[in-house]
């Protein structure tokens, strides 16, 4: 929006500085094409179907025969006794992930990337990725196993004096489990990138430092972050404009009843009312208030980290 | 380089190998818990409290069950094809997305990418995606797993950051010799950011890998498509209890069935065959991931 | 009806495929006992098989194509607003006037079987969906168990009381360390329980009862105070393991000697029993005095779920049923029920179906297997024999379903089933509303309850639980159902 009223501020109009654009560069218009193409067809073309969250959408009746509620289900879950439980649930749970697991992949990377025995570095880095391939199911059970009270994790709190419980059903360990898990499956997945964009530094920058003197720990904050700021800034403002969503998957494998204080969220909730009564409409219009929330995030995001730093998506 | 071998240099690195090596540990212990169960009895197994620190005994009786199901075997090369196929087209759209999203000269550079960006927020749902791509005639075909996933929106940003990260002076020496958008593109662009490069091509061949979704939706019919992900999850989340919980059909596998103790052997099983091939995709990633590239490709 | 019928052709039917099945084949199709059912029936059929997990995705989007196939297995569940809205919307077909016709085996126990008829057509009266037809009652498959060489042990017998249960509990604590005497239900509702208190639960789970006409909810119940009081006591004295909310199995739990009680599955625990070594009986349902009535035994019912409907566009509707009713005859069910005439069994002179050898000592299939390859345990509706007699582990292993058969039907004189309840249906919007209202309340309720039980919250807290139920609205959640429990009556 900014963009067009400023370019309307310029002494030629909008249209024919394109015709000019165009005509300068017309092969970027023409390798275009089949990109705009396709997010027109794939992703515009089928956006239609979001009517169904203000329907009483019913699939044998498809969705010009479906009737039309309005904002019901949208009232529905808001004056739901568990909407403002789960929304703070989903935001608390997202932001210890933003406070947790989008640091601990940028500090791995950054300390793999000061470990010079090279091999060594290799092993670890393949091996902190594994994770990443074993499935949820899995993960979880191997969770609930050590959580347990004769699990291993109680085994390690007992040698500390505590005493032996069932980890899980802690309303108050939930969050530090649910969040360390995630963390510990994606930290080598998630620093690949990190240290993919560490190899783009420049070494004629990181030898004129060491003649200049400067400790590692200059060069740190002198070369090597600046070089991975984009990507780091990039991945924070992601994080940022998806605060409303999680993955019900890992909390239906992880939760109990008797935690539901901290670990009920919206998608949980939706697939416990998807479980009573089949139902399109609930989950498309829950669905469309996330994403409405976490796209003003995200442009809140963008336009500070455009700010603070320069970088910014668009 | 040279280093100044200080003291706290040394406790520093000291320090740094021995976290690093915990974090391994850690990290290994999944894989290791499958491999060892995949390869243990099933009754030693079941009477094993802790973490698996060995296979509880040696069979493999269930990787026999696992080859001698029809289903893996066909799952297996469609799973292959769908991640070379699949990546290199993805691989090309980005690249050229990418490209034209870098170019400071390009006017409506900002305008597309917030159209780009605002499909990752809003989507039509399950529904209308699954009318196009039957009006388009490519239900049950390979074709719906492949193209209307064609470009993964983040990984297209990703990559024109790291485009933009090179010096603008690189393109422009080309463009005055005469190189055109795509030499430009694929000669200097591409050798330069190599490393994020390989990043993305891994990150669309693991997602291609692991994904079943598609498959689940517009290959209803054609079983003999199915990649293996959706054959491995079918598997997973058959009988086992935390299966259950996701698995809605519970009621129609009936609940008085009882299963042979074998069965969580022949799990472990499935997830290895499943998983370690893509394990191996790494080091050939990670071989990009050596400095200096840049400077190669200036001095060219 | 005569079979093969003289004008064949071909059906599609839309399926779930057992996870056993997929282990063997790529289709149902590929079944010994579905080409021997396709070759006496004259009907060919196509099979199309869902994705595992994906079920109602799948059935959904073909509903939205338009390319539902002609048969379709167990998918009232699947469709927004139940069956009688799938029927209002155009999806399945309404079959009243076709099945007197095309399906008249099936029929038969319609017209027969009062209760049959009730429970499988629509408040008004319609037949929407093809159920399984059962006329004889299996013994519920869960039920108290305990550690039987332990009570053999210390000459104690089977529970029938709650006191006997904390005496067994007690001696577990003392004299096995290491061991957690009971695990609760992982809900804290314990069905098998509730009952003694008059506050419901079913056993197989539900909280609903109808009392004298009356519908009650367990979370309604001034008792579940009483229930929750005990509960919280065995908590506090460590009868009920601190892991009773996270346990994945536990048949596996006890088998591998970590636990000395729980209700569960009497066939999977009694077969891992066994290979682990250990042994295990059964209890009845215990009570607060020896010998207390107890009115929530398992409900009877002659319709054994697993509705069959047929797509409101399917050209083949008559042949539909054909192939369908062929399930209920003399010789059909066999084949459906037993497998493979001639290979799997033989009519026995009684004209009762008889495993034969083959079936009963195959080498190369598991017998958890056998089930599903041999025969068909699980396909589509079909007249049902009794699970003594048509399932293989039970005939080859006897003492598996006396396990499961001991405290059933006989054995506990005082035990009835006067107040369980038969599933009932709601309108499309009757089904959202109730789907909001259970939402909210159990949301709620369960979460109650297991603080009470784990002490995390006190019991003196119960009236304003009791309160906050209400609020939550289950007065009118007892309302709907009344009126769907008055409508089935009536019909």
């Amino acid at each position: 929006m900014v963009n067009i009223s400023t370019t309307r501020s310029h002494k030629s109009g909008f249209l024919p500085r394109l015709k000019k654009n165009f005509i300068q560069h017309r092969s970027l218009y023409l390798i275009s094409i089949p990109i705009v193409l396709y997010f027109v067809v794939f992703k515009y073309i089928p956006m239609f179907g979001v009517v169904i969250a203000f329907q009483d959408y019913r699939p044998g009746l498809g969705i010009l025969g479906s009737k039309f509620v309005g904002f019901k289900y949208f009232i529905d879950f808001l004056t739901s006794p568990n909407a403002i439980r789960t929304i703070r649930n989903t935001i608390v749970l997202n932001v210890y992930n933003l406070i947790f697991g989008y640091t601990s992949p940028i500090i791995f990377a950054l300390l793999l990337n000061e470990l010079r025995l090279q091999r060594y570095k290799k092993v670890v880095q393949t091996i902190s990725y594994m994770p990443h391939f074993i499935s949820l199911v899995v993960v979880c059970g191997i969770l609930k196993d050590f959580t347990s009270s004769y699990g291993i994790f109680n085994d390690l709190a007992e040698f500390f004096g505590y005493e032996r419980q069932n980890m899980l059903s802690n309303v108050d360990l939930y969050r530090a489990l649910y969040v360390g898990s995630g963390v510990w499956k994606d930290l080598g997945w998630g620093s690949i990138l990190y240290l993919a964009t560490l190899s783009s530094a420049d070494p004629n920058l990181y030898e004129a430092a060491t003649i200049d003197g400067a400790g590692r720990w200059k060069q740190l904050i002198h070369i090597t972050i600046p070089t991975i700021m984009p990507i780091a800034t990039l991945q924070l403002i992601m994080k940022v404009g998806s605060i409303m969503s999680i993955g019900a998957e890992k909390t239906i494998l992880l939760y109990t009843p008797l935690v539901y204080e901290k670990a009920d969220i919206i998608s949980s909730f939706v697939y416990r009312r998807g479980l009573q009564e089949m139902n399109f409409s609930f989950g498309a219009a829950v669905g469309l208030f996330n994403s409405v929330i976490n796209l003003c995030l995200l442009v809140a995001a963008n336009w500070s980290a455009r700010q603070m730093t320069g970088e910014s998506m668009w | 380089m040279i280093e100044r071998r200080t003291v706290s240099n040394r406790i520093f690195d000291a320090f740094n190998v021995i976290l690093l090596f915990l974090i391994g540990l850690i990290c290994l212990y999944p894989m290791v818990h499958v491999l060892f169960g995949s390869f243990s009895h099933p009754k030693e197994l079941l009477n094993h409290t802790g973490p698996l620190l060995r296979p509880m005994g040696f069979i493999t009786r269930g990787y026999e069950i696992v080859f001698a199901n029809p289903n893996i075997w066909v799952s297996y090369g469609n799973t292959i094809f769908y991640v070379v196929v699949g990546t290199a087209a993805r691989m090309f759209m980005t690249l050229l997305g990418a490209y034209v999203l870098a170019q400071d000269s390009f006017m409506l550079r900002k305008p597309m990418m917030i159209i780009f960006v605002f499909t990752m927020y809003f989507s039509g749902g399950l529904i209308p995606d699954f009318l196009l791509v039957s009006k388009l005639g490519m239900l049950n075909t390979r074709a719906a797993i492949i193209i209307p996933n064609l470009i993964a929106t983040w990984n297209m940003i990703i990559l024109r950051t790291a485009f933009r990260q090179v010096p603008a002076s690189l393109g422009e020496s080309a463009r005055l010799d005469g190189a055109g958008d795509l030499t430009v593109l694929f000669r200097i662009l591409v050798p330069t950011t190599k490393a994020t490069i390989a990043v993305i091509i891994m990150y669309y061949a693991v997602g291609e890998w692991n994904s079943w979704f598609p498959a689940a939706i517009y290959l209803p019919g054609r079983r003999d498509l199915h990649p293996l992900q959706l054959i491995l999850r079918e598997i997973l989340i058959s009988h086992s209890a935390s299966g259950n919980v996701i698995n809605q059909s519970l009621e129609f596998v009936d609940q008085d069935a009882v299963e042979g103790l074998i069965e969580d052997v022949v799990r472990y099983c499935t997830i290895c065959i499943a998983t370690v091939p893509i394990l191996c995709v790494y080091p050939f990633v990670q071989k990009h991931f050596v400095r200096g590239v840049m400077m190669g490709s200036l001095k060219e | 009806m005569k079979y093969p019928v003289e004008e064949g052709g071909k059906v599609t039917m839309w399926i779930p495929l057992s996870s056993v099945v997929a282990k063997y084949y790529k289709s149902l199709a590929e079944n010994a006992t579905v080409k021997q059912y396709v070759k006496d029936s004259g009907i060919d059929v196509e099979f199309v098989h869902p994705p595992s997990g994906q079920e109602e995705e799948n059935f959904n989007l073909l509903v939205v194509s338009d390319s539902l196939p002609d048969i379709l297995v167990d998918c009232n569940k699947y469709y927004a607003g139940g069956v009688d809205a799938a029927v209002a919307d155009g999806v399945f077909a309404d079959l009243t006037d076709l099945v007197p016709e095309y399906a008249p085996d099936y029929n038969y126990f319609l017209e027969n079987n009062d209760l049959f008829r009730k429970l499988a057509t629509s408040i008004d009266g319609k037949i929407y969906n093809i159920y399984n037809y059962k006329d004889v009652q299996a013994p519920y498959y869960h039920r108290p168990q305990y550690r039987g060489d332990w009570l053999k042990e210390w000459g104690m017998r089977e529970p029938r009381t709650f006191d006997e249960c904390e005496a067994y509990f007690q001696k577990v604590l003392e004299e096995k360390s290491g061991v957690a005497p009971y695990l609760l239900a992982a809900n804290g509702l314990e069905g098998h329980f509730l009952g003694a208190f008059e506050i419901g639960g079913q056993t197989n789970g539900g909280l609903f009862f109808v009392k004298q006409g009356k519908i009650h909810h367990t979370f309604n119940e001034p008792r579940l105070k009483d229930y929750l009081e005990l509960m919280n006591k065995w908590y506090e004295k460590g009868y009920i393991s601190p892991d009773f909310t996270t346990v994945e199995s536990k048949e596996e739990e006890i088998a591998k000697g970590r636990a000395a009680a729980a209700v569960c599955n009497t066939d999977g625990l009694f077969t891992l029993a066994a290979e682990m070594g250990i042994e295990v009986v059964t209890g009845p349902y215990p009570r607060i005095n020896e010998g207390d009535p107890f009115h929530f035994d398992i409900f009877y019912f002659p319709q054994n779920g697993n509705p069959n409907a047929i797509a409101a566009k399917s050209e083949n509707k008559e042949l539909a049923l054909m192939f369908l009713n062929y399930g209920f005859t003399h010789h059909g069910s066999g084949v459906v029920n037993f497998g493979e005439t001639g290979v799997t069994w033989e009519m026995g002179d009684d004209g009762i179906p008889k495993f034969t050898d083959f079936a009963l000592n195959n080498p190369d299939i598991p017998m958890s297997d056998a089930e599903y390859i041999l025969r068909l345990h699980t396909c589509w509706a079909k007249y049902r024999y009794g699970d003594d007699i048509s399932m293989i582990r039970n005939v080859a292993n006897p003492e598996t379903w006396e396990y499961r058969a001991r405290w059933g039907v006989g054995d506990d004189p005082t035990c009835d089933n006067a107040y369980a309840l038969p599933t009932l249906s709601f309108t499309a919007e009757e089904a959202a509303e109730v789907g909001r209202l259970t939402n909210d309340i159990y949301t709620y309720a369960e979460e109650m309850v297991l603080k009470f039980i784990t002490g995390a919250e006190s019991l003196d807290k119960f009236d304003e639980f009791a309160e906050n139920i209400q609020n939550l609205g289950m007065p009118r959640l007892l309302e709907l159902y009344q009126n769907a429990y008055d409508k089935f009556l009536a019909k």
